[in-house]
């Protein structure tokens, strides 16, 4: 079974490539003072936040939207 | 790279908009004077317009207040005002059959810089979270730099001495190329350094699109200065398909930012499928 970090960037990679991916989750995993490994489904608002703080500007919010939306049913 | 994303409407459009440009380019050369030249003009305006319909199109589908409306409205109107020039110039050179220097659609043509170059410099600033943007400032600022000093060799020192031309036809021939490079080109590479953070990813995909699209022009437009320094340019030259095909590339990029807002398969869907 994936972890939660690699259904993350699973879903986000084809989006935003791997490094970006990769960026999205260490911000996630630093704003809530944690490793990106010790990230779970818990941490998913906190990850939400940051994915929207990131791609705000980069992508449309229905895009953002859908790939949260993605990202909450790879990891339920 | 996974294209599967990419609807059918933006391929054929592409495709079409592709064969348009060659359509244009061989029919402008086979027809004799004045056909040739009309279906040269009209065919790229009927083009840089569609292009300008679709870019204004994305901006109106995306969120009222959301960054990247407010950037492909820009762009939007960017094309547009290229499009308006185009319109000026084929009125003057088919109807009115003169080929004045300047002409009423220069004001449109010189507005293109600014607007186009603001939209591309403020989409690169978007991925500024990725990358280090004091770092490909630099790296563009000394590439901009060395090609300046290689046109003003090239091409403007010849023109600033030009005793046949003054006014303003001698600063527009000045301004043109050095606009495209430093509020053209320049911006479009800034772009692409920002942009390539993303690799193959379907956020990057229209900005490469547009970069590309806008990177072509500019080197179009640098040809034309040259050849129409030296009176080789006509209308229905090669050097047209860089234009159409600029702006052929910038409405695909305008396509493929609304095929991101289709509900289409996600990744995993089709890993599923596969």
């Amino acid at each position: 079974m994936a972890s939660f970090v690699e259904s993350v960037v699973s879903v986000l990679e084809p989006y935003v490539g791997r490094m970006v991916a990769d960026t999205c989750v260490r911000a996630t995993a630093l704003s809530i003072g944690k490793t990106s490994d010790a990230l779970e489904a818990a941490d998913f608002a906190s990850l939400e936040s940051n994915v929207r703080r990131l791609l705000g500007s980069v992508a449309p919010v229905a895009t953002i939207d859908r790939i949260l939306t993605e990202i909450e049913r790879s990891v339920a | 790279m996974n294209a599967s994303w990419v609807t059918r409407r933006t391929w054929i459009t592409c495709v079409a908009g592709a064969l348009a440009v060659g359509l244009v380019y061989a029919l402008s050369g086979l027809l004799p004077d004045p056909f040739g030249t009309a279906v040269s003009d009209l065919g790229e305006f009927a083009i840089v317009a569609l292009a300008a319909v679709m870019a204004l199109r994305t901006a109106l589908r995306l969120t009222p207040g959301e960054p990247l409306r407010r950037r492909w409205l820009l762009i939007a109107f960017g094309v547009a005002l290229f499009a308006v020039g185009d319109g000026v110039w084929s009125v003057i050179e088919v109807l009115l059959r003169s080929e004045p220097f300047p002409s009423l659609a220069d004001p449109f043509y010189v507005a293109v810089y600014p607007v186009l170059g603001a939209g591309l410099i403020s989409a690169a600033l978007a991925f500024r979270a990725f990358v280090d943007v004091k770092r490909i400032a630099l790296i563009v600022s000394v590439v901009t730099v060395l090609a300046l000093v290689g046109m003003y060799f090239g091409l403007l020192h010849s023109v600033a001495l030009d005793t046949e031309m003054a006014g303003l036809a001698k600063a527009l021939s000045l301004f043109y190329p050095t606009a495209d490079l430093v509020l053209l080109f320049a911006p479009a590479l800034f772009a692409a350094l920002a942009v390539r953070s993303m690799g193959a990813g379907r956020l990057a995909a229209p900005w490469w699109a547009v970069v590309i699209g806008v990177a072509l022009l500019a080197v179009t437009d640098a040809a034309f200065a040259w050849l129409d320094f030296q009176e080789l340019y006509r209308s229905g030259s090669i050097i047209d398909i860089g234009w159409m095909l600029g702006y052929v590339l910038i409405g695909a990029g305008a396509l493929l930012t609304r095929d991101l807002l289709a509900p289409a398969q996600s990744p995993a869907e089709e890993r599923l499928a596969a």
